[in-house]
């Protein structure tokens, strides 16, 4: 920190000369007087008034907490459309869902898996490739 | 920079471990900016709330320490956030802007050159403060009060001669009130002496 009773040698522009040096002598003689409370003791209190530090950032505590909300949405929502994860009607019932929440899958010969997505509907993948 | 970023072998060492959490260390930044911190914060809200408000600012800072890349930016860094907290604190309570109601600027005797320095900021925009406190107090260049308060050298420049202009006319109207005050109490004294 400058002394504040020193005059700077920079940053003084063009102005009326006897104004401002009154004026600064006098700024200069009132930013002296030194704070009411001593600096050491002032550390000591702001040391005793500081929060815990938590380990995440409030940028991280906020991404977790709408990651939090987005899955307990996205929960609510396939509950209520009755798509699979929710407690829904089963496809197999009345249901129009054509996910196989449980269905069952099997592969006869090792090259086609099937996945019974109702008792009516087997769907057929070929493992293999195309050309075979 | 001059004025706020002075070399201290320690201050770099003590930022760090700040940082960290280490609370000692943030006492002993503290400590050693205290003093300039209030000094700036008197000019811009005033000395009733200066310490409140550079108090609420070194917890803040707290907070944003471990953000802080360059240690040795510290000073600049804290008295960045302090400007900016006192900004905020006349937001929310003009404490010095009330005093532009008062009375016009007197002048006083007393150490102070015989002005009522108070007063008189009282009546510039918060930000002129901090520019006429960073130039005529901490001395700083136009650049570095611009990097500090987060706007253009340019601005500093005109924030300044705003400032003066406000304070030269301030002065001019005292002057001019001292003076009819002193010819009216000499009007006086002629008509009582026989």
């Amino acid at each position: 920190m400058n002394d504040p009773t020193q005059r700077p040698t920079n940053g003084t522009d063009q102005s009326p000369p006897e104004t401002s040096d009154r004026f600064e002598v006098a700024f200069r003689a009132w930013a002296a007087n030194a704070p009411a409370t001593p600096a050491h003791q002032a550390g000591r209190r702001i040391a005793e008034r500081l929060p815990m530090r938590t380990r995440f950032p409030q940028i991280r505590r906020l991404a977790v907490a709408a990651a939090l909300v987005a899955a307990i949405g996205t929960a609510l929502v396939l509950r209520w459309t009755g798509l699979p994860g929710g407690d829904a009607a089963h496809p197999s019932s009345d249901s129009t869902s054509v996910f196989p929440t449980t269905g069952t899958a099997a592969a006869p010969d090792g090259d086609v898996l099937v996945i019974d997505l109702d008792p009516q509907t087997p769907l057929y993948l070929n493992l293999s490739g195309p050309g075979r | 920079m001059h004025g706020t970023e002075r070399a201290r072998p320690d201050h770099a060492y003590l930022v760090q471990q700040a940082a960290l959490g280490d609370r000692s260390a943030f006492a002993r930044l503290v400590e050693t900016e205290w003093n300039r911190l209030v000094r700036l914060a008197r000019s811009v809200v005033g000395e009733a709330d200066a310490e409140d408000a550079v108090q609420d600012a070194l917890i803040r800072a707290w907070k944003k320490l471990p953000g802080l890349d360059r240690p040795d930016a510290f000073p600049t860094w804290v008295a960045r956030i302090v400007a900016r907290g006192c900004f905020r604190h006349n937001r929310r309570r003009p404490a010095l802007a009330a005093l532009a109601d008062a009375p016009e600027p007197r002048i006083v005797s007393g150490v102070e050159a015989g002005l009522d320095v108070e007063r008189l900021l009282s009546l510039l925009a918060p930000r002129q403060r901090a520019v006429m406190h960073l130039t005529v107090i901490e001395g700083l260049s136009d650049r570095e009060i611009g990097a500090l308060l987060g706007i253009t050298a340019g601005s500093v420049r005109a924030h300044r001669r705003r400032a003066r202009e406000t304070l030269e006319r301030a002065l001019g109207e005292a002057e001019r009130g001292a003076t009819r005050a002193t010819a009216a109490d000499h009007d006086i004294r002629e008509e009582v002496t026989p």
